[in-house]
C-alpha cells in the first residue's frame, strides 16, 4: 500500500510539474518573443510551443506521461527501499 | 591545541540551574552542574580553551583532556541546537576554514556547516512569515548575493533576457512560502518549532510528535498553490516574467519525492 501510494505520488507531482512548468515556459515564451519552441529528448517529445500575435498554443505530448510514468515508478521503488532501510526503521522508532 | 571557538545560548533557549529549556519546541534538557558551568562561561564569551583551563584548574584535571571534555559537550549541544557558534571575524576564523578545507580534501566529505538556529516567534501570520524570511536572507546571505552576481552578469554579458533577474527573488520567495507551509502546518497543531540553516539546506525543526504526513507536504503544497496562482495572474495579464517566475515555486514539488527529507518522511510516514 506505501509502495503504491508513493507511486501515485510521484507520477502525479511530476506530471503536475511538468505541466505547470510547460505552461509558464509557454507564457514566457510568448511574453518574450522568442517564437516556437519543441522540447524533446532525442525522438520523444515533451511540449511544442507555438507563439503567434498575442496568442500561445502549447501542445503536450507523449513524452511529458513517459517520464511521468518514470518519476512514479522511481519514488515507489525508493519508498520501498528506504521502508527496508535499518537505518529509516529506526528513525521511525 | 587552541580552540579559539565562542559559542553562545540561542535566542528561544534559556539557562535555569542544572536545565537547558528550549522555549520553542518547550522541551528541558537537565544537564550535570558541570555542564551548566560550562554553558554559562561560553554564553559570557569565554573560548572553549579558557573554559577548559578553568575546569582543569578548579578540579585539578588534564587540560588537554578537559578540552577534549568541553569539545565533545559543546558537539552534542551544537547537534541539538541548545548552543549556537558565534560567527568570528573572518580574518580570525580563516585558519580553521582552511583546516577544514584540506581536511574534507583528504577525507573526500564536505565540509560540515555550523548550523545556525533563528527563532520563530508566536503570533500573526505576518510575523511568521517576517521571521522566516529574515532566516532564509541571513542565513544564505552569501548564496543570494552569488546567485544575484551570476544572474546580472547573465544580463549584462550575454543576450539573456531580463526577466532573469526575477528567478532570484522568485527563488527567496519560493523557499520563505515552502518553510511558512510548515511552520504553519506545525503551529495548527499547536506546537512550537524554529529554522535551522546549515549550509544550504533549510529546515523547520519541531518535535517528532508535532510531524505527520500534513506536516511534511504543507511546504511544497503551499508553494505550488502559490505558483499556480500567480501564473494563472501572469496568464490572465499577459506577463512573461512572471509566468518565469512561477517556476521555483512550481518546482518546490518535487520535494514531495524521496529524493528529498520531506519525500522520504512522507514515504515512510
Amino acid at each position: 500500500m506505501r509502495t503504491l501510494r508513493a507511486g501515485l505520488l510521484g507520477f502525479v507531482v511530476a506530471l503536475v510539474v511538468e505541466l505547470t512548468l510547460a505552461a509558464a515556459l509557454g507564457l514566457s515564451v510568448n511574453g518574450s518573443g522568442w517564437g516556437d519552441v519543441r522540447l524533446a529528448l532525442g525522438p520523444l517529445p515533451f511540449v511544442t510551443i507555438e507563439g503567434g500575435e498575442g496568442t500561445v498554443r502549447m501542445s503536450v505530448r507523449e513524452g511529458v506521461f513517459v517520464i511521468a510514468l518514470i518519476a512514479g515508478i522511481a519514488n515507489a521503488v525508493g519508498a520501498r527501499v528506504l521502508a527496508t532501510s535499518p537505518k529509516e526503521a529506526a528513525q521511525e522508532r | 591545541m587552541t580552540d579559539r571557538r565562542r559559542f553562545a545560548i540561542p535566542r528561544g533557549v534559556r539557562l535555569y540551574g542544572a536545565e537547558l529549556h528550549d522555549e520553542a519546541l518547550r522541551l528541558s534538557h537537565p544537564i550535570s552542574p558541570t555542564g551548566a558551568l560550562v554553558v554559562a562561561l561560553l554564553d559570557r564569551g569565554f573560548t572553549v580553551t579558557e573554559v577548559a583551563g578553568a575546569l582543569s584548574a578548579r578540579w585539578h584535571l588534564d587540560r588537554e583532556r578537559a578540552r577534549r571534555d568541553v569539545d565533545a559537550f559543546v558537539a552534542q549541544l551544537s547537534e541539538a541546537m541548545l548552543l549556537t557558534e558565534r560567527p568570528g571575524a573572518p580574518w580570525r576564523t580563516w585558519p580553521r576554514g582552511l583546516r577544514a578545507a584540506m581536511l574534507s580534501v583528504v577525507t573526500h566529505q564536505p565540509p560540515r556547516a555550523q548550523p545556525r538556529r533563528f527563532p520563530l516567534r508566536r503570533g500573526s501570520p505576518v510575523t511568521m512569515v517576517t521571521d522566516i524570511a529574515r532566516g532564509v536572507l541571513i542565513g544564505l546571505g552569501w548564496w543570494w548575493l552569488a546567485l544575484t552576481l551570476v544572474s546580472t552578469l547573465l544580463v549584462l554579458a550575454d543576450d539573456s533576457p531580463l526577466a532573469v533577474l526575477v528567478l532570484v527573488p522568485a527563488l527567496f520567495g519560493a523557499t520563505v512560502a515552502h518553510e511558512v507551509g510548515h511552520a504553519a502546518a506545525v503551529a495548527s497543531r499547536g506546537a512550537g518549532c524554529f529554522l535551522r540553516v546549515r549550509g544550504l539546506a533549510v529546515a523547520v525543526v519541531h518535535t517528532r510528535d508535532a510531524g505527520g504526513v500534513r506536516v511534511h507536504a504543507s511546504g511544497a503544497l503551499l508553494s505550488a498553490a502559490l505558483g499556480i496562482t500567480l501564473l494563472a495572474i501572469a496568464a490572465i495579464a499577459g506577463m512573461g516574467w512572471l509566468a518565469l517566475a512561477t517556476t521555483p515555486f512550481l518546482a518546490q514539488l518535487v520535494t514531495l519525492t524521496v529524493l528529498f527529507g520531506d519525500g522520504r518522511r512522507i514515504a515512510t510516514a
